[in-house]
């Protein structure tokens, strides 16, 4: 059972499948405890998944920074899938907290950034919360141009400044 | 775990910091200012040993200085010689004609004992040659401790009579400094007068600080901190160095601006949802959300009467500047020209919209639109400026630029024909927020 499979269905059954009620390791995910609520289980199998290994989906959740195009806080397919691993930890982790942090590159208005930013950050709390992660869970925050990672002027330091970091926290 | 440790660094008023002083340079555009010659002061301190002070702050440097980088003068060289005059019935006007001299400054410093001095001096027409000065003025009792703010007001003095409008010599300027060490990097609020000279730092932190406003009555700086990893608003008092938190909601803090009468910011949040321009009453502690919808809005700016604010927002799909008025709440676009438009501010009288610009190259540069005709003029060249700041008189734009790997400030007159860079040694300077006037008139 993939991970990306069990988001949907709890978003499908309208989460009353919780992680609470849906006890044991992270990848024995059909061991649900309380069958009738899992029933969603099954009908759901046809929608595409990737099935990730271990190995795999942990090194998918040690991805803590996202990239982002420029003037754009949409998330691109290769980031969702970082980002299903991270909603996956994140149930399996019920006393974990997240906060992402949103970052853009040096060009134009501080405080113009900081909204961009904010969008940024918005976009990935807001997919991680489609796959079931409580919205009290998540914090974002906007450092705007602030803090970049690359102190050089070009294409290259811009592209990887634009970002959103993960900061896990208990 | 990842919890991650934030704390204060320092938040202390103190001189224990290390100061960078800033260093002003002119990098181009031609000075078509008022052709004036500063002559060295008089002083005859040769024995006493308060003499270095005084050499130290150099009053007739100090003014020389002043005039020339306000971009509407040009200071005459002047050597100190022995034969330089002494009083107005000294001046030779054709002399100082043929020199190139439209205006003459002359002056002195007299020691009185116990520390202190009398330091006069007289504005002198060279195309008048019967009339009084245009300006002849002794200051009393003076430590030499007191002649570098002298200098600017002696500054502010002659600009005022030969231009007509307050000088900007006596006011000051905050910014924020970055210092990237090896395992930190400090964030510190300082200011300085507005030539860069006796900088304090205000408020050093490990974790970003932006967008410092002096109050209108230049007691105050508000500025948004990133303490804990959250933004806040808040206001430290320059005398005492006391923080105070304003705001502190979930999301965006930000962009604080002073109403004229010192009685409100507009800041953004962003706690319902997109950033937003709220009314902060500094009294209650009050909100009043003045704009709604789903873009962006976000850097509120006065119009100076009071009525109106400006206002960046994406409402039209690219950031434009708008105006939402006060009482009835209706807003309006004012910005048409690219399609990057941002960081509003108006000269006082309220005919000019200063702004950050994108220009069709690409470069991001300080723009300047007259409000009645809706013409653009673009007045620097580099390809990253951004914040402008206007100096009190409206006159001079101060701004952060982006110069290799460095963040500096640069400085041009609003006609865009005068520029100067105000670098720092090492740090990197940002955000800079000229004061109101500081000194009476």
């Amino acid at each position: 059972m993939s991970i990306k499979k069990l988001a949907a269905v709890l978003l499908v059954s309208g989460v009353t499948c919780v992680m609470i009620g849906c006890g044991g390791s992270k990848h024995q995910k059909t061991a649900c405890n309380d069958v009738d609520n899992c029933t969603g289980v099954q009908s759901v199998a046809a929608f595409d998944g990737e099935v990730l290994s271990p190995e795999q989906e942990t090194n998918l959740v040690s991805q803590r920074v996202l990239h982002f195009a420029y003037d754009d806080s949409s998330l691109s397919s290769a980031n969702e899938r970082v980002l299903t691993a991270h909603a996956q930890y994140m149930l399996d982790h019920p006393s974990m907290a997240l906060t992402i942090k949103g970052h853009t590159d040096e060009r134009g208005s501080r405080d113009y950034n900081v909204a961009l930013g904010e969008r940024r950050a918005n976009s990935v709390g807001r997919f991680l919360e489609t796959k079931g992660v409580p919205s009290n869970r998540l914090t974002m925050v906007s450092y705007g141009k602030e803090q970049p990672v690359n102190l050089e002027s070009n294409e290259a330091a811009w592209a990887e400044n634009r970002r959103a970091e993960l900061d896990y926290n208990e | 775990m990842l919890y991650r440790f934030v704390f204060v660094l320092m938040l202390l008023v103190s001189n224990t910091l290390v100061a960078k002083p800033l260093y002003i340079e002119i990098t181009g555009g031609q000075n078509i200012g008022i052709p004036i010659a500063v002559v060295p002061f008089t002083s005859v301190l040769a024995s006493d040993p308060i003499d270095r002070a005084v050499e130290v702050e150099n009053i007739s440097e100090i003014i020389k200085r002043d005039l020339h980088n306000s971009g509407h003068f040009r200071a005459i060289n002047v050597v100190k010689e022995q034969n330089n005059p002494k009083s107005v019935s000294e001046v030779n006007h054709g002399y100082w004609k043929n020199y190139g001299a439209a205006d003459l400054v002359i002056g002195s410093i007299i020691p009185k004992g116990n520390g202190l001095y009398d330091v006069s001096f007289q504005l002198i027409d060279v195309y008048n040659n019967n009339a009084e000065p245009l300006l002849s003025i002794r200051f009393k009792d003076k430590y030499p401790s007191q002649f570098r703010a002298l200098a600017h007001y002696i500054s502010d003095l002659i600009f005022k009579k030969l231009t007509g409008v307050r000088g900007f010599f006596s006011t000051r300027i905050a910014y924020i400094t970055v210092d990237r060490y090896k395992n930190e990097t400090v964030h510190t609020l300082t200011i300085a007068d507005a030539d860069g000279f006796n900088d304090k730092p205000l408020v050093a932190a490990n974790y970003p600080l932006m967008s410092p406003r002096w109050s209108p009555d230049g007691k105050k700086i508000s500025f948004v901190s990133f303490k804990g990893g959250r933004s806040s608003i808040n206001l430290v008092t320059l005398a005492t160095g006391k923080i105070e938190l304003l705001t502190r909601y979930p999301g965006i803090n930000g962009a604080p601006a002073w109403s004229p009468n010192g009685q409100q910011l507009a800041i953004v949040l962003s706690k319902d949802g997109a950033p937003k321009i709220y009314l902060f009453d500094l009294a209650t502690h009050e909100l009043r959300k003045l704009t709604s919808g789903g873009a962006i809005d976000t850097e509120p700016f006065w119009h100076p009467s009071g009525q109106s604010i400006l206002f960046t927002s994406n409402r039209g799909g690219k950031p434009q500047i708008y105006r939402v008025v006060l009482q009835t709440g209706e807003v309006q676009r004012i910005t048409f020209n690219g399609n990057y438009n941002v960081t509003p501010s108006v000269t006082p009288d309220g005919k000019q919209l200063i702004m950050l610009h994108q220009s069709e190259k690409g470069a991001y540069n300080i723009a300047v639109q007259d409000l009645t005709s809706g013409r653009l003029k673009v007045i620097t060249r580099a390809n990253l400026d951004e914040s402008p700041t206007l100096a009190p008189n409206g006159m001079m734009v101060l701004y952060g630029t982006r110069e290799t790997t460095q963040n500096v400030l640069g400085a041009v007159t609003l006609d865009g024909k005068f520029r100067m860079r105000l670098p720092v040694q090492d740090s990197n300077v940002k955000e800079p927020s000229w004061s109101p006037f500081l000194v009476d008139d």
